[in-house]
């Protein structure tokens, strides 16, 4: 490898990007709008949300005040609250959409188009090879995308501390575990790459569009399926008349009973809540309450891991990505 | 100037798998000298596009090899190579100023912007490409493909959507272009009358093969339209269609040795009597000058720089 | 460039007379009017070729050919000039040459003795061609 290497590539990589560019600008600049557009109804819902806490304190009251005259402001108050921290959710999931969305425009419009105008004819036969003109779709695209992730999930991760009690911001939501930490970029890359893969087996825009759409739809909701099980949960037991373990911010995953012999049994097993209740109970030799549950500090190893995992899989993707450019051209 | 511009050796290409699968070229071989004008005649499917798609390094061969400016390797003379694809494709949504910019992007090194602009001519600079006609997208490719100072230019029915005037004026260009860089082009076309008089080389190419390739002029002059009496034998020479009225034999051969003027009267066939001649006879056997022959050196390159002219 | 070049050539496709021979014919021709004189660049190819989009090869096909027969010669990386004229330029083609005028009143007797354009056009040819016999071209 020589000193020279960098440069060459750099300067191969220049003309494609700057073209790609130059094809997409209104998209990229309604996509830039649309972001700032976000951040700003986002920095909006957290003043909001500001207000609604000092408006309840100027009244004097709180949410457990039992007084008739504090009964409307309390009710005021949830009802703002209450509408601001669905704002929030819709954010996150639009958040986790995101990828999915860029995916499908880097198939369709960005790859299989220039089949279906032919321009792939003359963007493979210049100076600058194919293989630069993937890695502009790739690495261009990516730069922006991962910015403004980065910038929209860090925005909604500070809007959502200002929601207090009684809609505190809850880590393992689904529509905010996806949409904050370091999964929606490594999401975005993912899609990135299926997206440059669907366009180049397909290269015909709808299908390309669609197909990546469906991959990594399916990706984001398998890991929202398998989430909770990509770190090891905290086992924890406790009396059946005891008071319930789990520290403030846990995540409850799974609970139930356990019998004497330790096999679990679902916390439905005995539904009537009578005298019957207990004898039910014996009669299955229950002898404790169980709870899994993940606590607030699982946050970062659980993000973590789905992160590497959707790392590996865009790895993957961008690898098959070359093979197939590889085979397209001569 | 003796280097081969393009050299195939049994180059076959077959699209789709097995029912239905057509075959393009079907062990195509013949060798074409740098800085020359090459015409590539054939009927529509005769395989043109898919040779110089293949020259293009946009696919690769079922089998056989091609070499381009010297290389094995197409992506290695991507750069050195223009190729103007029969439908013309450029970015739909640019406008002709981005597209031309557009050239001088991809192609940084050689991108000689000067030409590109003069070859443009008139093009409204600020239309976008989806809006413009046939013609003047042709205009804009040939002026990116020339923007781009190409060694060889692959040109697929590049006149058909021009206007006569333009038609002149850009062979006119091309022209110059290979006068003054000894630029090899290949022109396919159906029409022969299009490229005759432009170009001084021959690929005939009919079911996926090059029936007659060379020097046009050494083509043309080694046949000859033949007229005489139908019991004089045409022997030793190769007949490649003949007709016959009554005691009158008229013959289109190909000749082995002199043609017996007490017997016949001869004349010489222009090369769109010969190209017609070989496709109503699908028999006819392929006619490769030496210098067409791929895997010669190109035995007689006796011509002058033509940029020293 | 150092100047322009002298002349012009007009290519038929349709003649039947080989391009380069018409280049051949219209430099001759130009010789013999005094349109081209001793000294004159002749086109450059690429100028040739621009103009008629005929191939370069073909331009210098009749170069060679003229320059072969001593009319013009190649100067390297200047051009092609002209080295001497053909006939008696201005003998020939001025209006008052006494061959012209000559010719002029054996037209008109022929005119006057009944003969048809056509058949003065014949005759004419068949005295130039027993004339020329034996010479080139």
């Amino acid at each position: 490898m020589s000193t020279l290497t960098p440069t060459r590539k750099v300067r191969t990589l220049r003309g494609p990007s700057r073209i790609l560019l130059r094809l997409h600008r209104r998209i990229l600049w309604a996509a830039g709008a649309a972001a700032v557009a976000a951040i700003v109804c986002m920095i909006a819902v957290a003043i909001l949300a500001d207000r609604a806490v000092a408006d309840l304190a100027g009244t004097g009251c709180t949410l457990s005040s039992l007084t008739e005259a504090c009964f409307q402001p309390a009710r005021n108050y949830t009802d703002r609250m209450l509408g601001l921290s669905r704002l929030l959710g819709y954010a996150g999931l639009a958040l986790i959409a995101l990828p999915t969305l860029v995916g499908a425009f880097v198939a369709g419009p960005m790859i299989a188009r220039e089949w279906e105008t032919g321009s792939i004819k003359f963007s493979w036969t210049q100076s600058a090879p194919p293989s630069a003109w993937l890695t502009a779709r790739l690495a261009v695209l990516a730069v922006p995308v991962v910015g403004g992730i980065v910038v929209l999930s860090a925005v909604l991760t500070w809007s959502r501390s200002r929601l207090a009690y009684p809609f505190p911001a809850l880590w393992e939501d689904g529509s905010a575990f996806g949409a904050t930490g370091t999964v929606p970029v490594a999401s975005a890359l993912l899609a990135l790459a299926l997206g440059s893969l669907a366009g180049l087996l397909l290269r015909r825009t709808v299908p390309a569009l669609a197909v990546a759409l469906l991959a990594s739809g399916l990706v984001t909701v398998v890991l929202g399926q398998v989430r909770d099980h990509l770190w090891p949960v905290v086992k924890a037991t406790y009396p059946l008349k005891g008071d319930y373990p789990l520290p403030k911010w846990a995540y409850a995953v799974e609970e139930g009973f356990l019998t004497t012999g330790g096999d679990r049994l679902p916390t439905d097993i005995c539904t009537s809540p009578t005298r019957e209740f207990e004898d039910c109970l014996a009669g299955h030799d229950v002898a404790l309450n169980y709870v899994y549950y993940h606590p607030a500090s699982h946050y970062w190893p659980l993000q973590l891991v789905e992160t590497g995992i959707l790392l590996a899989l865009a790895a993957l993707a961008v690898f098959a990505a070359f093979r197939v450019l590889r085979r397209l051209h001569g | 100037m003796t280097g081969a511009a393009m050299e195939a050796r049994g180059l076959t290409m077959t699209y789709g798998r097995r029912r239905g699968a057509h075959t393009a070229l079907d062990g195509c071989s013949f060798r074409l000298p740098a800085g020359r004008v090459c015409a590539l005649v054939g009927p529509n499917g005769a395989g043109k596009s898919t040779l110089l798609n293949l020259a293009a390094g946009l696919a690769r061969p079922n089998a056989g090899s091609l070499t381009v400016l010297g290389s094995a390797d197409l992506s290695a003379v991507r750069g050195r190579i223009a190729y103007v694809p029969q439908d013309k494709p450029l970015y739909p949504q640019l406008t002709v100023a981005d597209t031309l910019w557009s050239g001088g992007e991809l192609n940084p090194v050689r991108w000689d912007a000067g030409t590109a602009d003069r070859i443009a001519g008139k093009l409204p600079r600020k239309a976008r490409v989806r809006t413009l006609s046939g013609g003047q997208r042709t205009r804009l490719a040939l002026a990116l493909a020339l923007g781009k100072r190409p060694e060889l230019m692959l040109l697929d029915e590049p006149m058909a959507d021009l206007d006569p005037l333009a038609r002149h004026e850009l062979m006119g260009v091309l022209m110059a272009e290979t006068a003054e860089h000894g630029t090899t082009i290949v022109m396919s076309s159906h029409i022969l009358t299009e490229l005759e008089g432009a170009c001084d080389f021959l690929l005939f190419v009919d079911g996926g093969r090059v029936r007659l390739g060379g020097e046009a002029e050494d083509i043309v002059s080694a046949h000859a339209l033949v007229t005489g009496r139908t019991d004089h034998g045409l022997a030793p020479h190769t007949v490649v269609e003949s007709r016959t009225t009554g005691r009158q034999l008229t013959a289109l051969v190909r000749k082995e040795g002199p043609v017996d003027e007490s017997l016949w009267a001869t004349t010489e066939p222009s090369l769109e009597e010969l190209l017609l001649a070989h496709l109503r006879s699908p028999d006819a056997p392929p006619l490769l000058t030496p210098s067409a022959s791929a895997g010669t050196a190109g035995a007689h390159e006796t011509r002058a720089a033509v940029a020293s002219a | 460039m150092a100047e322009s070049a002298a002349v012009e050539f007009r290519i038929d496709r349709r003649s039947g007379v080989a391009t380069y021979l018409q280049i051949v014919q219209q430099t001759k021709q130009a010789l013999r009017l005094g349109v081209l004189q001793p000294g004159d660049r002749l086109p450059t190819a690429r100028e040739v070729v621009e103009a008629t989009a005929i191939n370069p090869n073909t331009v210098l096909k009749a170069y060679r050919e003229l320059e072969r027969e001593g009319l013009v010669e190649a100067r390297r990386g200047l051009g092609t000039f002209v080295r001497r004229t053909l006939g008696t330029a201005a003998g020939a083609s001025a209006t008052d040459s006494p061959l012209r005028t000559e010719l002029a009143d054996w037209a008109r007797r022929a005119r006057s003795a009944g003969l048809e354009k056509d058949d003065v056009s014949a005759l004419f040819t068949a005295v130039l061609d027993s004339t020329y016999k034996g010479d080139q071209d």
